[in-house]
């Protein structure tokens, strides 16, 4: 039963040793490896795809209420989590601390990755089980001498001036203090009790006091029976009141020189809102001048589409142009080709009537001239009509 | 793992008496249960101007991951202030302190929201389901399902 007890108190013992990474101090503590949830040193880092850096605990926890990253507020699932650059682990088990037993005595810094190990093998200060076999409880690992045999450092010993029973390990301790430890008045030899001597030492009159004026240039030190007689001619002390006058609106004055001179800097309540708001301020002046650039361009554009419109439009009216002179020359020769058919179609049905009239008379020879004559005729014909076509296919090409 | 909140309010606090910031300074923080921070604020919007008010932030062991409850409180010389978003019981409709929560928010950052929200604030009036909400409103602020009113405000 006892030694089932024994060992669940060390087993406390050793988990308390582990020591709780946020509670340490840090030598030095970069901004950027403090955790944005728990705002202590990074603890077993994590990084989002978002690129921001949380302890794997806290985010996890974060994301188990609202599946958001806590920085910027993108959607984040327990996927986007990735582990740490190994640069960014190395950093973080690399500070510095303070040994977590600094506030009983140890002035050791280490890296943060070796304070368990310095915690439970070298710490002077780590509680260790008491060396005794029969005793349960524990001491600092300084009190014990591995040199001299095992024992208990917890058996009661008397104090020597108040008779009260101390464990071993705390007498020392308690001496100091003890309210019955006797102690002689250096100034005046009497012997005190600790109780006592706090008082005494403020009226003892043989101790050595300076004058009340010193602050302000009293260079008088003398026993505490003496100075009530160098006061009443001290003409330090009878300037005091003048003095403290002057001071009090000194520090008046360089008060409100300080507010004065805070004042501005309220305006600019925070650097922050200020560099947005310029940021802000050179999008828009950069996005006006831009558009100021398209419009310009734009502008450009117009002209020049006129330019190239009008220049057609010339073009096509030329183009139209000829195209009636060209149908004007068509109807021409429709008309003299109609005319001359015409012509034809009559001398023909002339000379029809005029054959068989011939026919008739009988004359061989002059129907064989008329012939030739006709056929001269309309070869002629022909030639003019093939120069008006040229003449017009010359105009279409124009 | 139970108690980190508290490391975390005593970060926060450390912070808040060392750095302040301007207007935003700690009236009461005894426990790390209820804090009561005052706050001014500073342009010289005549609603508020010359004015202070204090705000109450209620932690849980589950802060920072959940939000913490914030209201006004009136007190001796310490009124509610007067703004379109603010019941006069003290509630403040403000999605940071609802559903915009994220644990990277502080006593701090809080506090400087509602300040800038006053000091944007140029209605000298209670929301206008004031008096209807007063009357059946949770004690908790925490409790009731703001519908986050338009952020020109
Ligand atoms: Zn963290
Ligand atoms: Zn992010
Ligand atoms: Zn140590
Ligand atoms: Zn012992
Ligand atoms: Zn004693
Ligand atoms: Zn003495
Ligand atoms: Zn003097």
């Amino acid at each position: 039963m006892d030694e089932q007890q024994h060992n669940s108190a060390s087993e406390q013992a050793v988990s308390e040793r582990d020591p709780d990474l946020r509670a340490l101090k840090y030598v030095m503590l970069d901004d950027n490896l403090i955790c944005p949830i728990c705002r202590c040193a990074l603890v077993d880092p994590c990084y989002t795809k978002c690129g921001h850096t949380f302890c794997t605990l806290c985010l996890f926890k974060a994301l188990s209420q609202t599946p958001k990253c806590p920085v910027d507020r993108s959607s984040l699932s327990d996927a986007d989590v990735l582990p740490p650059p190994k640069i960014l682990s190395n950093m973080v088990n690399e500070l510095l601390v303070h040994c977590s037993n600094e506030d009983k005595g140890c002035k050791r810094t280490c890296q943060r990755s070796l304070l368990r190990h310095h915690l439970l093998e070298s710490c002077e200060y780590t509680p260790v089980p008491c060396p005794s076999a029969t005793c349960d409880q524990f001491v600092e690992r300084r009190y014990i001498d591995s040199e001299k045999p095992a024992r208990c450092l917890h058996e009661l010993i008397a104090c020597r001036a108040c008779d009260v029973k101390i464990p071993e390990i705390e007498i020392a301790t308690h001496e100091l203090v003890c309210s019955q430890r006797t102690l002689k008045c250096p100034d005046c030899a009497v012997v005190f009790t600790m109780a006592d001597i706090v008082s005494h030492t403020s009226e003892c009159a043989m101790a050595r006091v300076p004058c009340n004026a010193n602050n302000i240039g009293c260079k008088w030190v003398g026993i505490r029976a003496k100075l009530k007689n160098h006061e009443s001619e001290c003409t330090f002390i009878a300037l005091a009141p003048v003095i403290e006058k002057q001071e009090d609106r000194i520090a008046r004055l360089e008060l409100e020189n300080k507010s004065l001179r805070i004042q501005p800097s309220l305006t600019t309540t925070s650097g922050m809102v200020d560099s947005d708001a310029f940021h802000i301020f050179t999008e828009h002046e950069r996005f006006r001048s831009e558009l100021e650039k398209v419009s310009e361009q734009l502008g450009e554009l117009e002209i020049r589409h006129g330019v190239l419109i009008m220049n057609q439009n010339v073009r096509l009216k030329e183009e139209v142009q000829s195209m009636r002179n060209a149908m004007h020359g068509i109807r021409h020769q429709m008309h003299f080709l109609l005319m001359e058919h015409r012509n034809w179609a009559l001398q023909n049905l002339n000379s029809s009537m005029i054959t068989s009239a011939a026919a008739s008379l009988s004359s061989q020879t002059a129907s064989s001239s008329n012939n030739a004559q006709f056929s001269g005729e309309t070869s002629s014909i022909g030639r003019g009509t093939r120069r008006e076509n040229e003449s017009f296919r010359q105009d279409v090409r124009l | 793992m139970i108690g980190g909140f508290t490391k975390r309010l005593g970060r926060e606090l450390n912070d808040l008496k060392s750095n302040p910031a301007v207007g935003i300074s700690v009236f009461q923080a005894d426990d790390f249960r209820i804090w009561l921070i005052d706050i001014k604020v500073m342009d010289d919007n005549p609603i508020y101007v010359g004015k202070k008010f204090r705000l109450q932030f209620r932690f849980a062991p589950t802060y920072p991951i959940e939000a913490p409850e914030v209201q006004f409180v009136a007190s001796y010389g310490i009124e509610i202030p007067m703004h379109p978003h603010i019941y006069s019981n003290g509630h403040i409709c403000l999605d940071v302190l609802g559903s915009g929560w994220s644990p990277v928010q502080t006593v701090a950052s809080v506090s400087m929201s509602i300040q800038s929200m006053l000091a944007g604030n140029d209605r000298n009036e209670r929301p206008p389901d004031d008096a209807r909400y007063v009357a059946h409103a949770p004690i908790s602020p925490k409790n009731t399902r703001f519908v986050y009113h338009d952020d020109s405000v």
